[in-house]
């Protein structure tokens, strides 16, 4: 069997703060196949961007592996790691501190080409001229500085400065949350065209359920530096089954006020708790309505849905969709609710 | 009967419209002064007809406007206005090279400083805060005095003299750049540190410090004459204005102007340089609207 394009395996980050250690990320096991878009969602402090960092390597891993077809590239020198950044290129949040204002869009794009010695200076501009057709700018554009641009065209330029290096894998750290919603779409639609026509795979994260389900293969639910749930879209966007899931899903505003007012929603009471002291037992325990003691207590694992198998047998069964949550593998109190 | 004591809308917006005006007028006149005295330097050679250091004996401490000498002379006969405009080439080079200089040290100093952080963060800082924790001024003649006075060393000092608050600026900004998007970007695209340093932390952080050399030149300006002054500095015969000012004391009952002709050129220039940097300091800042 191939090793998948990108293997996660227990990942941790922590930070020191005053006050103690904030474990950011938690034992984050996570695999993404060859052309396939893995979405990583979940609320502000989750974790999910420390997690897209640590795979660029921009945040060193407390533990746990990365590795990248099957080469372990978590300890590697920054020399070493060169060929590999190659691979993986990512697309950041904030169009307007993500340029170096004092780069033009040509020496912007051309950069990484000049980094990883790609190509002779007319082949760089040729690279450059494809790629920024491809991302729907014109070529009037090159000879632009950031500050002169809007920030759809920015994303783009940004986008671009990624994908130039044909990278296998693209981290697309919440692209569209800093832009207006009308630019949002064509954004997002460009990006589906790009990773047809070029086949790379995805991690998008994301606190955006509609934009996950627009354009993920598999979502990831992540809740204070945990995935609490994982599994293929329609299993997690339409029949999500842990609790901090279900109040994600009914959080979704729908477009139609006669429907959305009548709508029962079950929101969870509460803030996530403070990260510096987390509950002993499941994450959610202290604010999920269906917490009894043993919730409190022990930390759930993640488990199969439909076998109730750990982790790695369940991957072998072909049983992909996962939830962490004592309540309902329990005697099948939710399986199918 | 209208309110008188109230204006009316439209003339309070052009009174707030001319403060800004002049406000940028001044800067426009600070910089013109500096092209000016730029100039002056130049072209010293060909506005006087006098040598700064050939003396005169049959017209000692000559009133301004008498015997062909437009500002008079000195106490040995020599033509203060030709020492004037000569003196304004070694204050020039004095305030701006000195500035390039210690600019040029401290500059990647603090960047690597702020980048790195770390141990080598403090112990460049705490280096910093010992030295800033004397005057300028302080340093400069202290410096001067080791280095002995000459021109070369008047510039060494009060370049040196500058690095730390430098230093401090840079790494201020470099600090806050390495947390931008753009510089990770830099990072996750495989850019070696020098590449991030110099293209992607020093192109951004050039406008601080251009307002910050606009600020330290006059310093430095008003530093060489103290230096020339004090004796430390640029040496007789050639002319500095410090060290006119400071002969002219002996005689300043006699002849005034022979302290006021130079004590107003370092006003005039320092201010220049001063409007300018402060203009500069606006027009640069965008909090500013």
């Amino acid at each position: 069997m191939n090793p998948p394009l990108l293997k996660i395996d227990n990942l941790s980050v922590s930070f020191s703060v005053p006050g103690g250690t904030v474990n950011a990320v938690r034992d984050v096991n996570l695999e993404i196949g060859r052309g396939e878009i893995l979405g990583l969602v979940g609320e502000t402090g989750s974790g999910k961007t420390t997690v897209g960092k640590a795979v660029v390597r921009l945040l060193e891993p407390t533990s746990g592996a990365i590795a990248i077809d099957g080469v372990d590239i978590t300890h590697l020198s920054r020399r070493s790691m060169r060929p590999y950044r190659r691979q993986i290129q990512m697309v950041f949040q904030d169009p307007y501190s993500s340029l170096n204002p004092r780069m033009s869009v040509e020496q912007l794009i051309a950069h990484p080409l000049a980094i990883h010695g790609i190509g002779g200076r007319s082949e760089r501009v040729k690279l450059v001229r494809e790629i920024v057709e491809k991302v729907g700018l014109s070529k009037a554009v090159l000879g632009r500085y950031p500050g002169e641009m809007s920030g759809g065209q920015r994303q783009r330029v940004g986008l671009a400065r990624a994908l130039v290096l044909s990278p296998a894998l693209l981290v697309a750290d919440e692209p569209v949350s800093a832009l207006d919603v009308s630019v949002q779409a064509g954004i997002l639609n460009l990006l589906v065209d790009l990773q047809q026509e070029l086949g790379f795979s995805c991690l998008f994260i994301t606190h955006d359920l509609g934009v996950a389900e627009h354009l993920c293969d598999r979502v990831a639910v992540m809740y204070l530096g945990e995935i609490v749930e994982i599994g293929r879209r329609e299993e997690v966007l339409v029949h999500g089954e842990h609790p901090y899931t279900k109040s994600l899903l009914e959080a979704v505003p729908i477009p139609d006020p006669t429907i959305q007012r009548g709508r029962e929603r079950a929101t969870l009471p509460g803030d996530p708790p403070d990260p510096l002291s987390p509950p002993v037992g499941c994450a959610l325990s202290p604010r999920c309505p269906l917490a009894d003691l043993r919730c409190e207590q022990e930390h759930p694992s993640l488990m199969a849905m439909r076998s109730g198998q750990t982790t790695s047998e369940a991957l072998l069964g072909g049983d992909d969709h996962m939830v962490r949550c004592h309540r309902i593998q329990e005697a099948g109190l939710l399986v199918g609710s | 009967m209208t309110d008188i004591s109230v204006a009316p809308p439209k003339v309070r917006r052009q009174r707030r419209r001319l403060g800004v005006f002049m406000k940028r007028k001044v800067a426009v006149a600070g910089g013109l002064g500096i092209v000016l005295i730029f100039l002056l330097a130049i072209f010293a050679p060909v506005l006087t007809q006098y040598s700064p250091t050939a003396t005169d004996f049959s017209h000692l401490l000559a009133p301004p406007f008498s015997s062909g000498h437009l500002f008079g002379t000195d106490q040995l006969g020599r033509d203060t206005f030709a020492r004037l405009i000569y003196g304004t080439q070694s204050t020039l080079e004095v305030g701006v090279v000195a500035t390039l200089f210690g600019t040029a040290v401290a500059v990647p100093i603090g960047i690597i400083s702020g980048y790195y952080r770390g141990w080598v963060d403090s112990v460049i800082m705490r280096i910093t805060d010992v030295i800033l924790a004397f005057p300028f001024l302080v340093i400069a003649v202290g410096l001067a005095a080791i280095l002995g006075p000459s021109l070369r060393n008047a510039i060494l000092a009060l370049g040196i003299a500058q690095i730390p608050g430098v230093i401090r600026i840079a790494r201020a900004e470099a600090l806050g750049l390495r947390e931008q998007e753009f510089v990770q970007a830099a990072v996750a695209s495989g850019a070696s540190d020098p590449t991030i340093l110099v293209k992607y932390l020093f192109p951004n952080m050039l406008s601080p410090l251009v307002v910050q050399a606009s600020v330290a030149i006059p310093g430095a300006i008003l530093g060489s004459a103290l230096l020339s002054f004090l004796g430390v500095g640029v040496q007789p015969p050639t002319p500095a204005w410090g060290s006119m000012l400071a002969t002219a004391q002996t005689y300043l009952y006699q002849d005034y102007w022979l302290a006021v002709l130079p004590g107003l050129a370092i006003l005039l220039t320092t201010l220049c340089f001063n409007f300018f940097g402060d203009g500069l300091r606006d027009a640069l800042d965008p909090s500013i609207g």
